[in-house]
């Protein structure tokens, strides 16, 4: 039962890392974009991809918590507590990235819209750094069992916890741009399928030596994370993702970024499902196994009765969001964002 | 919590338009702004008498030190005293100054006037809630802004259901107004009993709130960050939200013309 529970954290999991590091991504993006006027198209693409999923990316990680506090307390509580301070600037960059995302659409100038930009782009790669720095912690058996016992600052500024918060970073930043080039796609904005299609092609590359960086890194930090990454189940999962990501990379170089967008999700998602086989039975390595971790039975049953209730509700609400969204059906206007704030065609002839 | 948040976003949404109503706006969408929140508060609100009362006796059950704390009731008691206003003194356990309606706690808390009603005097003065005062208030305070607006959501539906038309006086305008504030008011009474009526304990007479706080440093400064944040959204929200009042709306330009 305490494995079932594992699963649904780890289906939880893996659905964030690909549809809320997707919704980083495009922050990402928007951050590095230029200028409002040569970025003013491609925050125009973003937004308009972002407005519809923005908030429902991140039940996912609500999902994660919920799950992991209610089957796996003492896990639970030995990382919120020791890995406090990326985790409170994870969570305070997940407001302010969401506020200013929100705010940014009532704008009344540009000066105003540049201001909450700024500040939703930057957290937008604050929040998934500071999450993979957490997974480093986690992963490098830097969280001791027990209530804060771990240092405050090495536990997550460490080279695990910094290569895989670059990983977090640059994975998302990969998604959003094979998602951002297949929507530019959907209303024919060529200009900016191509500039997308390059930005994948680059994002594919540096997260592909970002991943096999990491790999050495383990293998000096976590010996047993990098044997575990190296044999078995999570081998498989390893070379699953590398070919997801040359599939990827081939698809894309080759201009056909729809099917594009699945593969690249598979290759991110297999990391995820390759970490956890890794780290099997364990949930903090050579400390905590998944059994000695585990809530009563009583606890899971109600978790599992509570999930299934709960994903009756959940699974279809947002497979058809993500299905609208993901056909392009749901009518979402694209204007180039510095265009919103300047005179208008019409207004520009009547004298 | 469910049909508080329905009431409190009914009577929000509901001043609001009130106001607008007050100032002579009578267009449609001022009505409608009017009606659909106050017709949701107004039925919600006698759901949340009898869900209170659900609630009352529950805690009467499974937390009696709470349940004597939001009533200042020092010494256990059969047929106990339901005692209004005055101050409650933590060294005799007595309340001073109240006004007191025999037999009523019992029969409020078990629905049964001769039930015995437990007293702060059932545990250690260590384990009872510190300010009585501020937990009997709050409640009080609670119930009776809570009683109000049922009444005002009453009056509305009875008016609505004889006349089919909003009430004329203008005092119902004014008391939707100060409905709004007072809903908030009351949710947040009602928060304060939960958790001050609760002291000192995080989980009832299981586990105490020093035991179960973290010892991680930097909690001051996580405090004052979440504070900074949050203070920050409100500001945002504010000047937001006065921007789009300001603004006129596609529905008042379109639809400014009175329909009744």
């Amino acid at each position: 039962m305490a494995e079932a529970c594992l699963a649904l954290a780890m289906i939880g999991l893996t659905a964030y890392a690909v549809l809320g590091g997707a919704d980083f991504g495009a922050g990402f993006w928007d951050l590095v974009a230029g200028g409002p006027e040569r970025g003013g198209r491609v925050r125009g693409l973003i937004k308009r991809s972002m407005s519809p999923v923005w908030e429902a990316n991140h039940v996912w990680l609500i999902f994660v918590l919920v799950v992991l506090w209610t089957a796996f307390p003492v896990f639970f509580g030995s990382i919120m507590s020791s890995l406090y301070i990326p985790l409170m600037i994870a969570a305070l960059g997940i407001i302010l990235r969401g506020t200013a995302f929100a705010v940014r659409g009532q704008a009344a100038t540009i000066a105003e819209a540049r201001w909450f930009g700024a500040i939703f782009a930057s957290s937008s790669v604050l929040v998934p750094f500071a999450l993979g720095t957490v997974l480093g912690g986690v992963a490098s058996g830097r969280v001791p069992v027990g209530n804060a016992l771990a240092d405050p600052w090495s536990s997550w500024l460490n080279p695990t916890s910094i290569l895989l918060g670059a990983l977090a970073v640059a994975s998302g930043a990969y998604l959003a741009a094979v998602f951002l080039a297949g929507d530019a796609e959907k209303i024919g904005q060529r200009d900016l399928v191509e500039l997308f299609r390059a930005r994948a092609l680059a994002a594919g590359a540096v997260t592909g030596v970002l991943a096999i960086g990491g790999l050495i890194v383990i293998r000096d930090e976590a010996r047993s994370l990098y044997d575990g990454l190296t044999s078995g189940g999570g081998l498989i999962c390893v070379i699953g993702s590398a070919l997801f990501g040359l599939a990827t990379l081939a698809l894309v170089a080759t201009r056909r970024v729809g099917p594009a967008r699945w593969t690249s999700a598979a290759a991110v998602g297999a990391v995820v499902f390759g970490w956890g086989f890794a780290q099997s039975p364990y949930l903090l390595p050579g400390q905590l196994t998944i059994d000695r971790a585990a809530a009563p039975g009583a606890t899971l049953t109600a978790l599992l009765v509570s999930t299934a209730i709960g994903l009756v509700v959940l699974v279809p609400s947002l497979a058809w969001l993500y299905r609208l969204t993901l056909r392009g059906e749901i009518v979402e206007e694209f204007t180039p964002l510095d265009e919103k704030f300047a005179p208008s065609a019409s207004e520009r002839t009547t004298p | 919590m469910y049909i508080a948040g329905y009431m409190v976003a009914g009577f929000i949404v509901a001043a609001v338009y009130a106001w607008s109503f007050l100032k002579g706006d009578r267009s449609r969408y001022v009505r409608a702004g009017l009606i659909i929140p106050l017709t949701v508060a107004a039925l919600a609100a006698p759901v949340q008498v009898i869900v209170g009362d659900w609630a009352g006796r529950e805690v009467a059950k499974y937390q009696p030190v709470k349940l004597a704390a939001m009533e200042g009731l020092g010494q256990t008691e059969k047929g106990a005293t339901l005692t209004l206003g005055g101050l409650y003194h933590s060294d005799s356990g007595k309340v001073t100054g109240g006004i007191g309606v025999p037999k009523a706690l019992s029969l409020l808390a078990f629905h049964d006037p001769n039930a015995t009603v437990k007293g702060l005097n059932t545990v250690p003065r260590a384990d009872q809630p510190g300010p009585v005062n501020l937990v009997r208030y709050s409640f009080t305070t609670m119930v009776g802004v809570g009683t109000l607006l049922a009444l005002l959501g009453v009056f509305f539906v009875a008016v609505w259901w004889r006349n089919a038309r909003l009430p004329r006086s203008k005092w119902f305008y004014r008391a939707v107004i100060a409905a709004g504030p007072g809903a908030v008011i009351a949710l947040i009474c009602g928060w304060i009993v939960t958790e001050v009526g609760r002291q000192p304990w995080i989980v009832y007479q299981v586990m105490r709130v020093e035991d179960s706080v973290t010892t991680a440093g930097g909690l001051p400064a996580v405090f004052a960050a979440v504070m900074t944040i949050y203070l920050t959204l409100l500001g945002i929200i504010v000047w937001l939200l006065r921007r789009l009042a300001a603004q006129p709306s596609g529905a008042q330009a379109i639809e400014k013309q009175d329909i009744v």
